[in-house]
């Protein structure tokens, strides 16, 4: 197929088109697929964070724990929430640059400091829970292995999300050579 | 800018959103995703634009980088081969060609994707330098190398 015959096909690329009230609604924050689906799971760990944090004292036995085993608890859920609102805000902050070189620069970097956060987090809500589940434990062979078991499935679950943001943002920096 | 003029200039441009959408994604639920992300983000973004460029071409930075680097929703991987199927004649149909050649550019990378889109609209060097960020030389060097890729990719 000759150049020309490229341009015009790509040129002719008749789809149906979109009504404006169709357009208009998808300028808005609350219908924002990705956004949406974030809102959704902020809804959700609020109500189970506020469900835990009610009746953890009761049911986990939290009054018989040391205060900063309880801290921890809470800073465990703080750090889960802090990082979803984050994304949030990521997601809804959009590219800025002046040039596609630029805004690809500018979100490789917001990326990559989000990323940091959600492994950090991560590994935080990992530890803390952990240390409060632990805390007034006394161990036995049994239970070493019970702990051992739960340290390896969150070892892999970060694992797993760090290899997730290695290919995003390797996919950007991929990108980011055809313009260097 | 107001939102009925924002409107007015998306209605009459939608064609490069969908091309766009078409280019960097499979499934039509996935276009459909990355349409809406594109029309929210030059919504967000229409305040910039001052327009001293055409909005088209502002719309084209915009969108593409949206492509780009907006999040994907993990499906199960599509493999292109490295050749098109091999065909009797040259299709002569253009929605057969139009599928044809976006079979092609599919197989490039991100980045290649938004110079060719760019060539293929017809934008001269200087417009695709100012809006992707190179040199007008390098634009011309990197478009050469995509043009003989999908050519070969085509034959």
């Amino acid at each position: 197929m000759e150049l020309d015959t490229l341009q015009s096909a790509w040129q002719n690329n008749e789809l149906a088109p979109k009504e404006n009230s169709e357009i208009s609604a998808m300028m808005r924050e609350r219908t924002h697929p990705v956004l949406k689906g974030i809102r959704r799971q902020m809804i959700i760990e609020g109500i189970a964070f506020t469900f835990l944090l009610f009746a953890y004292y009761d049911l986990f036995d939290g009054d018989q724990k040391p205060i900063y085993v309880n801290v921890l608890l809470v800073a465990a859920m703080l750090f889960a929430l802090v990082h979803t609102i984050m994304g949030y805000k990521l997601a809804k902050g959009g590219v800025t640059g002046s040039t596609i070189k630029q805004a690809l620069n500018n979100q490789l970097s917001k990326l990559k400091g989000y990323a940091l956060i959600s492994v950090i987090s991560r590994v935080g809500v990992a530890g803390c829970l952990l240390f409060f589940f632990t805390s007034i434990i006394s161990f036995t062979t049994q239970k070493y292995w019970l702990l051992a078991a739960m340290i390896l499935i969150f070892v892999v679950q970060i694992m797993l999300l760090s290899g997730i943001w290695l290919k995003r943002i390797r996919q950007i920096k991929n990108a980011m050579e055809s313009f260097s | 800018m107001e939102e009925v003029p924002f409107l007015q200039l998306i209605d009459q441009h939608q064609g490069i959103i969908h091309k766009i959408c078409r280019l960097y994604r499979d499934s039509s639920e996935d276009r459909e995703d990355l349409f809406q992300d594109i029309v929210y983000q030059l919504w967000k973004s229409a305040p910039a634009f001052e327009g001293r460029s055409k909005f088209s071409t502002w719309m084209y930075r915009v969108a593409l980088s949206v492509a780009i680097t907006a999040f994907r929703k993990k499906r199960p991987a599509i493999r292109y081969t490295a050749t098109l199927p091999e065909k009797h004649e040259a299709a002569e149909d253009p929605e057969e060609q139009r599928e044809q050649l976006f079979k092609a550019l599919k197989q490039l990378d991100d980045g290649d994707k938004a110079l060719i889109a760019l060539y293929l609209e017809g934008l001269n060097y200087q417009e695709m330098a100012e809006i992707t960020g190179l040199t007008e030389s390098n634009v011309g060097v990197k478009l050469n190398r995509i043009k003989k890729k999908i050519q070969q990719l085509l034959k």
